[in-house]
């Protein structure tokens, strides 16, 4: 556990707020998002789909389709630089060599027309001045370092000819070469096997270490934060429900939502013939409830208060956050419980 | 049983030289048809002797000889002369000069419009896709024979361009449409890829996106639609000299020649005079089209044989 709060953060988000717009009009897919990743500390985001993950890291990379995405309020401090401010130009200088991202799909996030040597040589022309031998064997070297095997011959490869775990390897490759501060890791083993996805993450532990890098793992696999992450954020309907260090959100979940995922996993000593899950679905965006918790319907163990009041996150527990009215803390306005109105 | 392990590393190179790009891919399924690389090599022996004119033949292209008006061919002259005793094996050829200098060139300025239009419209979508594919409909609905004949004799009227470049000119202003669209939808389909936001998060630019990444992918739409559109400027070109708007009558080309054959006397009595040009406008289109075919079936990846 690398228990040290007030180190440095290297990346800071304050009441982060991105949306859609869809019918001329912003519908938010993340809202309130607080959060902080220090230097060399691995984060998980876990939530189920369509909770604002991937919106979450790809508003980070500055990602977003610009045609139809807009972020509505908020700052992402990035060694104390809010990249929502900062221009295209200087923006792209960090993509890559400050942040770097790997992606969900490592079959489609390769360009299949190059080799893979092309395109681990790109992200190194992008950003520093670096001659097509030294980059061809540092693109060699890279692939070593990943564990890829005859690294000589797979630079020359095409992507087609890779497996999809070599692939994976390959992003992650291009994604170190740099040596940067802060990777975003996107669903980085929900596209691969059991076995390779042990393997990728035994990996990113290594590259972790070797780097000193931060990592932000998004995931919807609690089996993959445990194994991986110092500190968990766990997100619902586009806002975080809960977050706290790994050791305690799985021994002591405060939010419903949390405990009912941790419910979901299916235990080997259990026999039984039903999974245990949570029933409803999660609301879309145009029906996000206006008041309330945003989880209440699906709830067990909702009351009156929980449609009418909005919670807010707080600390529940020494470090410990939590967004449910089952806390005190978490009345908008403890005094008189006031009704707070959702974003 | 040799255990698998143990294969000498020889036949493991031979194996992984197997895999090749889809560039090698292609060329390898387009030289098994016979017909498009029948075509593919007419093309280029139409091509070459077109554009080597001025070595085959030491004839003036527009030297009347009114000794020698209307002959039949000889060994003199191969395919006879015209009504002005010019020889048409030499207007054959420097005919095909310009004919094939303007479906090329059409087809490049068109197809390298198109492209860029469409891949920008698609890659950025939203307004700029809005004002760049609604730029693109307004020039689809002008009338295109009209248009070209009223630009084509504005351009000449002018007299700062020659007939042909007139004529590529109005071509190219017209015809990037189709392409542009085309390209655009490729381009929208294409973008979904995940290596497309990849590119961008490793910090390449959206121009270095598009160039590098989008358009090399979209690559074979985009030739095998060049092709086509060579036959159809080709063919424009011919229509339009035929009936007298397109190349001026000076300049020979194969529409032009073909004007002749509006005479009932020579197209009764005098074939060798337009045959040569029609059998040329014929094939050519025909080799293009299955070649074009060819490189389609090529890049299919659907398309195994």
């Amino acid at each position: 556990m690398k228990e040290s709060p007030y180190d440095k953060k290297l990346l800071e988000i304050k009441n982060l707020q991105t949306g859609f717009i869809m019918d001329g009009k912003l519908h938010n897919a993340i809202t309130d998002i607080h959060m902080d990743v220090k230097p060399k500390e691995v984060v998980g985001v876990v939530g189920e789909s369509g909770c604002g993950k991937s919106v979450l890291s790809l508003s980070i990379m500055q990602l977003l389709p610009m045609a139809n995405s807009k972020i509505a309020a908020g700052e992402i401090l990035f060694n104390g630089k809010d990249l929502t401010k900062l221009p295209d130009k200087e923006m792209r200088h960090i993509r890559g060599k400050d942040i770097a991202m790997i992606f969900q799909e490592p079959m489609t996030a390769l360009n299949p027309v190059f080799t893979i040597g092309f395109q681990l040589k790109e992200a190194l022309f992008n950003h520093i001045a670096i001659s097509k031998k030294d980059a061809r064997e540092k693109a060699i070297h890279l692939l070593r370092q990943v564990g890829i095997s005859r690294p000589d011959k797979v630079v020359n490869e095409y992507p087609h000819q890779l497996s999809g775990g070599m692939r994976q390897r390959v992003m992650i490759a291009i994604a170190i070469s740099l040596h940067p501060k802060l990777l975003i890791a996107d669903e980085p083993t929900t596209a691969l096997d059991v076995t390779v996805q042990a393997q990728i993450l035994e990996l990113l532990n290594e590259i972790q270490n070797e780097e000193d890098m931060a990592i932000m793992l998004i995931t919807h696999d609690l089996g993959v934060v445990a194994e991986m992450a110092d500190r968990v954020i766990v997100m619902y309907a586009g806002q975080i429900v809960e977050t706290s260090n790994v050791i305690n959100l799985f021994h002591s979940p405060k939010h419903p939502y949390t405990e009912a995922l941790l419910n979901s996993i299916p235990k080997i000593d259990e026999d039984i013939s039903k999974l245990h899950t949570i029933q409803g679905i999660v609301p879309s965006l145009q029906n996000m409830p206006k008041t309330g918790c945003r989880f209440a319907d699906r709830c067990p163990k909702a009351f009156e208060d929980c449609s009418k009041i909005t919670p807010k996150l707080a600390e529940v527990v020494d470090g410990h956050h939590a967004r449910c009215l089952l806390y005190e803390q978490c009345y908008p306005n403890p005094s008189n419980k006031q009704e707070g109105v959702n974003l | 049983m040799e255990p698998a392990l143990n294969t000498p590393s020889s036949d493991r190179d031979e194996m992984e030289r197997k895999f090749d790009s889809t560039w090698t891919i292609a060329r390898k399924k387009f030289f098994k048809r016979k017909l498009a690389v029948i075509s593919l090599l007419f093309l280029l022996f139409i091509i070459t002797l077109s554009f080597l004119a001025p070595y085959i033949t030491s004839e003036d292209i527009s030297r009347i000889d009114m000794a020698n008006i209307n002959q039949e061919p000889s060994n003199e002259h191969w395919f006879g002369t015209d009504r002005n005793g010019r020889d048409v094996f030499t207007r054959t050829l420097y005919g095909g000069r310009v004919s094939l200098t303007i479906g090329l060139t059409s087809m490049l300025f068109v197809t390298f419009i198109g492209s860029i239009i469409g891949s920008i419209a698609g890659f950025f979508g939203g307004w700029i896709d809005d004002l760049f594919m609604r730029f693109t409909d307004f020039v689809l609905t002008l009338p295109f024979y009209v248009f070209v004949i009223v630009l084509n004799a504005i351009m000449i009227g002018f007299g700062k361009v020659t007939g042909m470049w007139s004529l590529i000119i109005v071509f190219s202003l017209l015809g990037w449409g189709s392409v542009a669209r085309i390209v655009r939808s490729k381009i929208l389909a294409e973008k979904e890829n995940e290596y497309v936001l990849a590119a961008t998060s490793i910090g390449s630019k959206p121009s270095k996106v598009i160039m590098k990444h989008l358009i090399p992918n979209v690559m074979t739409t985009i030739i095998v639609q060049a092709t086509l559109l060579l036959a159809t400027y080709i063919v424009a070109e011919a229509g339009l000299s035929f009936i007298g708007v397109g190349v001026p009558p000076e300049i020979p080309s194969w529409g032009n020649m073909l004007m002749e054959a509006r005479q009932t006397d020579a197209l009764q009595n005098k074939l060798w005079i337009w045959i040569p040009p029609a059998v040329c406008i014929t094939l050519t289109i025909l080799s293009i089209n299955f070649f074009g075919e060819g490189l389609k079936d090529a890049f299919d990846p659907k398309r195994k044989k």
